[in-house]
């Protein structure tokens, strides 16, 4: 494969270039159209970059850098060749940029940038795939964004040193400086431009336009304004003191709003931070005083956006904790199901003989010459009993089994109690102890059903283990304040080591019942045995 | 009066022995359920049966605990064994410790299940059959019988039981005469019901 590939490479240059080693004409020819497409776009943000041309070489604020980020973020960082290729075309055609002298040194400084994003995002790609992460995961895009100008100013100093120095002495103050420009403005270029058309690519590449407008709630999103509005007020007041343009309120305001509301509210707060402070620093104003303000608008992009992603991150890991908490609860579930599986086959099977017998029975009934009508009536009605029996018994261990969703709905405690003590009896006659359902008040808990299943039978499994065979457990319920405690109390007879179960079964329960806002409470009573409480927040508004 | 064709059905699950007792009489063996062992073994010595089938786990009392229960109050009684979770150690025990004449598995095969009733009624008709013959016997004449059987000749009998070899020789001709068993093999078969044939 690697030969044949190989092979087209070298017959076809224009294939190398675009990054891909079997390409069809007509995928060539989109790609052709994408690349014109994106040098074009290029072009022309570029040429709105020169209201903030400071030093007379670079801009302090680069959109066009935001739109190569993000078209490299979505195509892969190694075409960044192509694309280096495409805006050079642009802007040369459309008389951008200019030639200078040497002519290889200018060309390198007008496609370098390119080629080191495209360097970056390689890299950033492969790091994030190797420790399993997706390329997309907040943090790698958010260090990628502003690791790229940095790393870009850095490879920029073979050709802007010589460049620089041409007249004959190097002015290190002013290629310093102008390299800080060029930073300040891809920074800002890219930190700007690029999170929203990633996020319209990506709403466009999946159809679901709702992770392009996640709007936080109300609350959130009024704190969050009121805050931004505050530090602007704060720094029109500073300025109107006669401190100068100070942004470090906003700075604070935009790292606030990115650590609260993600990447999205970040981002707002930037460009509502740019809105203010770009047309304030656009022509007749000093390069100095333009440098300084930049330096801190990039600073408050740099720290909302980082902040934003922090956040974004976060609550994704938090998320894909929750999900993979379901799959362990889930896995638990057929565990225990497992583990059942002696009392459950012995509870199929009891059903399963009477309906074997007496469908033989009405078999040879119905076979006889005068069949007894009344008989076959009773045998077929005995059978209906068992296969409900049976059916029933099927439901309750695919209810128990099922995967649960993360749906909580308002149930009655005593059903459900009842319910997993139905579950659990089979397996307490095996074991020769008894279950005692002793009741409770009407409470109403929310819950999700399933999993409250799930922690209720593994109390009442564990305290059925710890029990001596003839031994006795009781579950009860009772309204503590705001909580219904549901107690399962069992007698020790000895210091019983634990069955043979791995012991998941308390930690599972206490998951859950975490997770559920409640506790779970083991205590050895001063009279002899173990109880086990399991503490629900009670509904406000109980359902009768 | 004892029945000699009656079997005993005890499940507590009321609606599997009604039906296995109803499937034994479909099939001429007069058969009663029962779901409480511990009442049935307080009934029993009012109707002893030939034959007991019974579940392993049940509530009140576990299968070979009524077994053993249910030996003592009659060691002529056959008794089946029925599990819906079968273990190997139980199906040894079941047979090798308990006596039990089967073990059968829960869906319960029908064939199977008749032909060890059958064979748990057969069973007994001979034990009921022997015990009676050896009932006539006194206790002196048991212990030479039950050292007869094990090879022992008279000579030792005399010896072991402390007594002359004449007496010993005496106590043979009534056990000869009150069971009928006039060769060694047929005294052995006296004390083997299950073995006689």
């Amino acid at each position: 494969m690697r030969g044949i590939s190989g092979i087209e490479a070298g017959a076809a240059p224009l294939t190398q270039v675009l990054g891909s080693a079997r390409i069809d004409a007509s995928t060539a020819l989109r790609w052709l159209l994408v690349f014109a497409a994106y040098g074009i776009l290029f072009a022309l943000l570029r040429s709105l970059a020169i209201s903030w041309t400071t030093h007379g070489l670079f801009s302090l604020w680069f959109p066009a850098a935001g739109l190569r980020f993000a078209f490299l973020w979505t195509v892969g960082g190694r075409r960044a060749p192509a694309a280096a290729l495409a805006e050079f075309a642009a802007s040369f055609a459309s008389r951008t940029v200019e030639i200078g002298d040497p002519a290889f040194l200018s060309i390198a400084g007008i496609i370098g940038p390119c080629l080191v994003y495209g360097g970056v995002i390689l890299t950033v790609e492969s790091q994030a795939r190797a420790r399993g992460a997706k390329a997309f995961d907040p943090l790698p895009f958010a260090i990628a964004a502003v690791v790229s100008p940095m790393v870009a100013c850095i490879a920029a100093l073979p050709w802007a040193v010589p460049l620089a120095s041409e007249a004959g002495s190097l002015d290190a103050h002013l290629l310093f400086s102008a390299l800080l420009v060029f930073t300040l403005g891809d920074l800002l270029g890219i930190l700007v431009v690029a999170p929203p058309l990633l996020w319209l690519a990506s709403a466009v590449r999946s159809g679901d336009w709702r992770t392009f407008v996640r709007v936080p709630r109300a609350a959130r999103a009024t704190e969050l304004v009121a805050i931004v509005v505050c530090a602007a007020a704060l720094v029109w007041l500073l300025q109107r003191l006669g401190d100068g343009l100070v942004l470090a309120p906003v700075l604070l305001a935009a790292c606030w709003c990115g650590l609260r509301g993600g990447r999205a509210a970040a981002w707002l707060a930037i460009i509502a931070t740019a809105l203010i402070v770009l047309p304030l620093t656009s022509g007749g104003v000093g390069d100095a005083e333009r440098v300084q303000v930049h330096m801190q608008l990039a600073c408050i992009a740099v720290g909302a956006y980082l902040a934003g992603s922090y956040a974004d991150a976060q609550a994704r890991a938090i998320r894909e904790i929750g999900r993979r908490d379901r799959l362990l609860f889930q896995a638990e579930r057929l565990k225990t199901l497992r583990a059942m599986s002696v009392a459950v086959i012995h509870e199929v099977s009891q059903p399963l003989s009477t309906i074997a017998i007496e469908a033989r029975a009405l078999r040879q009934a119905s076979e006889a010459g005068q069949p007894d009508l009344d008989d076959i009536r009773d045998i077929a009605a005995l059978i209906d009993r068992k296969a409900h029996d049976l059916a029933e018994l099927v439901r309750r261990l695919r209810g128990f089994g099922g995967g649960g969703d993360a749906v909580s709905t308002s149930q009655a405690l005593g059903p459900l109690v009842a319910e997993v003590v139905t579950l659990a009896a089979p397996e307490a006659k095996a074991a020769g102890v008894s279950i005692e359902c002793i009741g409770g008040p009407q409470l109403c808990v929310t819950v999700n059903e399933v999993e409250i299943r799930q922690a209720m039978l593994n109390l009442l499994r564990n305290a059925v283990a710890a029990s001596a065979a003839g031994g006795l457990v009781t579950v009860g319920w009772s309204e503590t304040g705001s909580s219904a405690c549901l107690s399962i109390h069992n007698q020790v007879a000895a210091r019983r080591a634990a069955g043979g179960g791995m012991g998941i079964g308390l930690i599972i329960a206490r998951a859950i019942a975490h997770a559920h806002g409640g506790r779970i409470v083991a205590e050895t009573l001063p009279q002899g045995g173990v109880r086990c409480t399991l503490k629900l927040p009670l509904d406000q508004d109980p359902k009768q | 009066m004892i029945e000699h064709d009656l079997v005993y059905v005890v499940d507590d699950d009321q609606d599997l022995a009604a039906s296995v007792a109803r499937l034994l009489r479909r099939h001429g063996v007069h058969a009663e359920p029962f779901t409480d062992p511990v009442a049935l073994l307080d009934a029993y010595g009012e109707a002893p049966a030939a034959c007991v089938l019974t579940d392993v786990m049940m509530d009140e009392l576990d299968g070979f605990e009524f077994a053993g229960k249910l030996r003592a109050l009659d060691p002529a009684a056959a008794i089946l064994f029925m599990t819906a979770w079968p273990k190997t150690a139980h199906a040894v025990d079941s047979i090798r410790v308990h006596g039990g004449v089967d073990y059968l598995e829960k869906p319960i095969d029908e064939e199977r299940l008749l032909s060890s009733v059958r064979h748990g009624l057969a069973w007994s008709r001979r034990a009921r059959a022997l015990a009676g013959r050896t009932a006539m016997l006194t206790p002196r004449e048991r212990e030479v019988l039950g050292l007869l059987v094990r090879g022992y000749s008279s000579k030792a009998i005399a010896t072991e039981l402390n007594i002359s070899a004449r007496t010993v020789d005496d106590h043979r001709a009534q056990i000869s005469q009150k069971t009928g068993a006039n060769s060694l093999a047929k005294l052995i078969a006296l004390t083997e019901p299950a073995r006689g044939g």
